[in-house]
């Protein structure tokens, strides 16, 4: 179930009972008792771990981080030639306050040894066949022990709702979201790259070309990772009508963490640029709320379009990414608006 | 509600039906140490009546709803077939050697092109 945009336009933060939701396997439990819960940590650690909730809100010092959950396949509906998969429009995506424990410091309380290559992650949603491979998920150990990774028991101040993976979820910051198991309960440190379907065979990008290629090629692939920069209009829809004179438009913006530098707005469809006002920085890992005004005449058609450049330089692009899974799209949008 | 319904793999969204957990597990609560609970909503649609329907219903809508293949792009009866040896190849469904061919002519009915 995905967002829509005109909720993006009403916050900075995407309320959680409208928050996009995504999951892979159909056996995800209905009930789940927190007071039972348990995070284990295992593998190569001297200490293994059975942590409570409690424990993570106790144990830890809570950290909280504002940042952006984006489906990897989020406007696969629009690619061109199409791919299958969900059929995503834009809204596969939202923004939260993140609160949590560091899996860094849970980690170094478990001890790990010096041969720690990845950390892999499991969470209570299951296949309904024993046939069908597992949800499980595995970062780098150095991304692992960034200090922005988190398990998070708190979203936007409340629980996190159960769709979303009450009691606790993996947040990392600046990755797709196939990365932020929900429900997790099972933190194992591995001493070799993860061979587990979802890391190997699954979420795989062209490894050439920024992961962008022509309908057909073939390629070596390698896991998807962090988000590109991308930037929305929210709160005109295609085909609006606006009354002619100043019209405000706004919109949000956002990359894989290095924060977003600028915003250009266009109103001819990408002809001429203006540059946007940014809006109240909530971390380099938020969306970023832009504004930029234009005037319109009656009878007039305009094609707006936002154009967003990150801290690390990259900026969105005017040609569309395609790629087999429908992953990366981070084109330049436009919106096509009537002034009457 | 406040969701866009696509398809998911096994939360299929009629929206009313979700109504229950904003209540129990949204809103302004913070203490984990609680059990919360969804319903899950009903099946919006199983396959229409065809030739082979009863295969997809049998083989298909154990792991995803039938609006997954509704919500695709239009495939071909190749692409149809080979998305149902992947199921059956990659994600483990135990579906019949001798059925593949079946259930592909009765999907290309559904969401096909030439």
């Amino acid at each position: 179930m995905e967002t829509p945009l005109s909720v993006f336009d009403e916050s900075d933060f995407t309320p959680n009972d409208a928050f996009f939701v995504r999951w892979h396997l159909s056996g995800i439990p209905a009930t789940i008792d927190g007071r039972a819960f348990r995070v284990k940590v295992h593998g190569m650690v001297a200490r293994e771990l059975s942590l409570s909730v409690d424990d993570l809100r106790k144990s830890y010092e809570p950290v909280e981080i504002a940042a952006v959950c984006q489906c990897s396949g989020n406007s696969r509906g629009f690619f061109d030639p199409r791919v299958p998969g969900g059929q995503w429009a834009n809204g596969a995506m939202g923004n939260a306050r993140w609160r949590g424990a560091r899996l860094a410091d849970i980690l170094k309380s478990a001890a790990p040894s010096a041969g720690a290559v990845q950390v892999r992650f499991n969470g209570l949603e299951v296949p309904v066949s024993p046939s069908t491979p597992d949800f499980v998920k595995a970062l780098d150990f150095d991304v692992a022990m960034q200090p922005e990774v988190i398990i998070a028991y708190q979203m936007n101040g409340a629980d996190l709702p159960l769709l979303n993976g009450f009691p606790v979820r993996l947040v990392v910051p600046g990755y797709f979201a196939t990365y932020w198991v929900k429900m997790l309960n099972d933190v194992e440190v591995i001493g070799e790259p993860d061979q587990n379907f979802w890391m190997k065979t699954a979420y795989r990008i062209p490894s050439v070309s920024n992961g962008c290629i022509a309908p057909g090629q073939q390629t070596p692939t390698e896991p998807i990772g962090k988000m590109r920069v991308r930037s929305f209009i929210t709160n005109l829809a295609n085909g609006a009508h606006v009354a002619p004179g100043s019209v405000r438009v706004r919109g949000i913006a956002f990359d894989g963490g290095s924060g977003i530098e600028r915003v250009a707005f266009s109103s001819n469809g990408g002809q001429s640029w203006t540059q946007a006002q940014l809006g109240r920085d909530d971390g380099r890992y938020s969306f970023r709320r832009w504004s930029a005004a234009f005037g319109a005449r009656p009878g007039q058609a305009y094609r707006l379009a936002s154009r967003a450049e990150a801290g690390d330089g990259s900026v969105q692009p005017a040609t569309a990414c395609w790629n087999p899974s429908g992953y990366l799209r981070n084109i330049v949008e436009t919106v096509t608006v009537n002034a009457s | 509600m406040r969701w866009t319904s696509i398809v998911g793999a096994a939360l299929l969204a009629a929206a009313g039906g979700l109504g229950a957990w904003g209540a129990a597990a949204g809103g302004a609560q913070s203490d984990p140490n609680v059990t919360v609970s969804v319903t899950y909503p009903p099946e919006r649609q199983m396959f229409k009546d065809g030739e082979g329907a009863g295969l997809a219903r049998a083989n298909c809508q154990i792991c995803h709803s039938s609006d997954y293949v509704y919500t695709q792009p239009p495939l071909t009866k190749a692409q149809w077939a080979a998305e149902v040896t992947k199921m059956k190849r990659v994600y483990g469904a135990n579906i019949q050697d001798g059925d593949v061919d079946a259930i592909a002519a009765y999907l290309v009915t559904q969401n096909g092109r030439e």
